[in-house]
């Protein structure tokens, strides 16, 4: 904790004086364990990441990670998250900002965390997707709607 | 009432000659195609084009290099002298569309990474009644992929990939929505997960060994009402991880060897009704992590020189932790909350220090495995390094006395003052 506290200064510091303006780090697949379901993070289609208004940084294996831990954030310790990031599906390693993403839901495998939700950079890549994988596309706040609903229903 | 019964009798007659009538007419309609390198079949694709369902594919040694085998019929492919299907890194190997495929002693090598698509070497869709056995892959993306499939056999199969990460390579045995399928008796190594599982439900995994791959020996999610038993998950990158399931049972299993920061035996996480007996827990950096965990019972099983035998977050509801061997570990119980309440009973724990007046084999004053130091440990992770200190080693003393930060209802009332399971080590 200490050690994490010390390397966590520099960029609090940082983003003191930046207003906020640091990007998300690199995801490290096979080594970063998700935030939400504690599996390590593998798939690097799938990648997300959200820093929260306290600075500090979880890696999600899966668009529905980061979601849920967004609402979950937000239901039980009136946090909102400052930024999150998803990757575009196309090209892994790249991350877009969530709000902005477009995103796709299909009905095959594929998402690691079962909900089939796959995230693109441009409306026209969704489509595109869409075309060939089936499914619907929806915007972000759409998805946080989708997984609070479902998990109503589940629990 | 004996009119209804005598009737039942008639019916289930009849029904027995129908079938063995049909059995005949299969046995005279089957017949068997031979694919030889240099006889008038030379490949799978081509038998398959004259096949009819029943019929036998017999495929002689050599090497076979064909667009992807589309199996459409109920047909048996098998194998003779180890012939070899290759994908040239470049192609899924086999897709199976029809119910009743058998695919038997073939090897299935090369198929090459695909970011886009989840090939395999074996991919068995919307189909039922599949048995894949006795076959070697070796460097598959994904070896065998059963997906919108019921009543399958996976059995004595040999998978080894050559992942060397985990983003460029897939599971060794991938189920995606499936029901009622066996998979026992099969090798799996170096791919991602060595088994993974995401809604399946009703199957039996069975004397697996699944080592050396990237990420988990065994994973599963959203997978009701499934069966583990005697299988070896060994020196697997992070160990096994199980999560949002119901009605779970694991017994007889090994979970060996897996270590890292974020490696564990085996990993609960939103599991209820799990039953854990007769496992073997040993050398893990932790043995069972359960974390929102229900109704969890964990009985007969031992715990060998592991850094922490079990640990249990808070929200871990109604456990029940019994007759276990816990010997060797750097830490047995650790917890990072007061309030559980998961029972401890009967356990044998190599750190008890307590007496036996009665005789009755179990010690007459309570054992409190979580230590003052782990509970330390859990809320500052770094202070790890004072371990083997003369200064923790007197806390731990202090705290045993007069109990102040080690949660009070984790504590052994009957431990055991001999190991339970003692031949097994």
């Amino acid at each position: 904790m200490l050690v994490a506290l010390g390397a966590a200064v520099p960029p609090l510091l940082a983003s003191l004086e930046g207003c906020g303006e640091a990007g998300p780090r690199p995801i490290a697949y096979g080594r970063d364990e998700c935030s939400w379901c504690r599996m390590t993070v593998s798939d690097a289609r799938y990648g997300a990441e959200l820093v929260t208004t306290k600075g500090k940084q979880h890696i999600f294996d899966s668009i529905e990670c980061l979601a849920e831990f967004q609402l979950a954030l937000e239901q039980r310790e009136g946090q909102t998250a400052a930024r999150s990031w998803v990757t575009h599906y196309l090209q892994p390693g790249a991350l877009v900002p969530a709000p902005d993403a477009h995103y796709l839901r299909t009905e095959g495998p594929g998402s690691p965390m079962g909900k089939g939700l796959m995230a693109f950079a441009t409306a026209a890549d969704a489509d595109r997707q869409r075309r060939i994988a089936g499914g619907v596309t929806m915007s972000w706040v759409g998805v946080l709607a989708m997984v609070k609903g479902e998990n109503g229903a589940r629990g | 009432m004996a009119l209804a019964a005598e009737r039942g009798r008639v019916i289930a007659l009849a029904g027995a000659l129908l079938v063995i009538a049909a059995a005949t007419t299969t046995a005279g309609a089957q017949r068997t195609i031979v694919v030889a390198p240099t006889g008038p079949v030379r490949s799978i694709t081509d038998a398959l084009r004259r096949a009819t369902p029943g019929t036998r594919i017999l495929v002689k040694a050599g090497v076979y290099r064909e667009p992807t085998i589309v199996v459409d019929k109920s047909v048996a492919i098998i194998g003779e002298g180890w012939p070899v299907l290759d994908g040239e890194g470049q192609r899924q190997i086999m897709t199976v569309r029809a119910d009743s495929v058998t695919v038997r002693g073939l090897v299935f090598r090369d198929v090459g990474t695909s970011y886009r698509e989840d090939r395999a070497a074996i991919k068995v869709q919307e189909s039922s009644g599949c048995v894949i056995d006795g076959n070697r892959f070796e460097r598959a993306f994904f070896g065998i992929y059963l997906a919108r499939v019921s009543d399958c056999r996976i059995t004595h199969n040999t998978i080894i990939g050559n992942a060397t990460t985990e983003t460029a390579s897939g599971n060794g045995i991938h189920l995606w929505t499936a029901d009622n399928i066996t998979i026992s008796d099969n090798t799996i190594r170096g791919h991602r997960d060595g088994i993974y599982f995401e809604f399946v439900h009703r199957s039996d995994v069975e004397r697996n060994l699944s080592e050396g791959n990237l990420r988990y020996g065994l994973h599963f999610m959203f997978s009701d009402d499934c069966r583990y038993r005697d299988n070896i998950f060994r020196q697997n990158g992070s160990g096994v991880a199980v999560m949002y399931t119901r009605r779970v049972v694991m017994t007889g299993n090994r979970m060996e060897q897996n270590w890292g920061a974020a490696a564990y035996g085996l990993l609960l996480k939103e599991i209820s009704d799990v039953r854990l007996e007769r496992n073997q827990f040993s050398r893990n950096t932790t043995g069972l992590l359960a974390d929102g965990t229900t109704r969890l019972v964990v009985e007969n099983n031992t715990f060998t020189d592991n850094g922490w035998a079990i640990k249990l977050d808070a929200n871990t509801q109604t456990g029940r932790i019994a007759a276990n061997d816990f010997t060797g570990n750097t830490f047995d119980v650790a917890t990072n909350g007061q309030s559980t309440d998961t029972v401890l009973e009967g356990n044998y724990w190599d750190a008890y220090r307590g007496y036996d007046l009665h005789r009755d084999g179990y010690g007459d004053v309570p054992f409190r495995p979580v230590r003052l130091f782990s509970v330390l440990v859990q809320r500052n992770a770094p202070t790890l390094i004072l371990l083997r200190s003369t200064f923790v080693a007197l806390l731990d003393a202090a705290e045993r006395v007069i109990p102040a930060l080690t949660p009070d209802a984790l504590s052994d009332p009957r431990p055991a003052m001999r190991p339970l399971h003692g031949a097994r080590r």
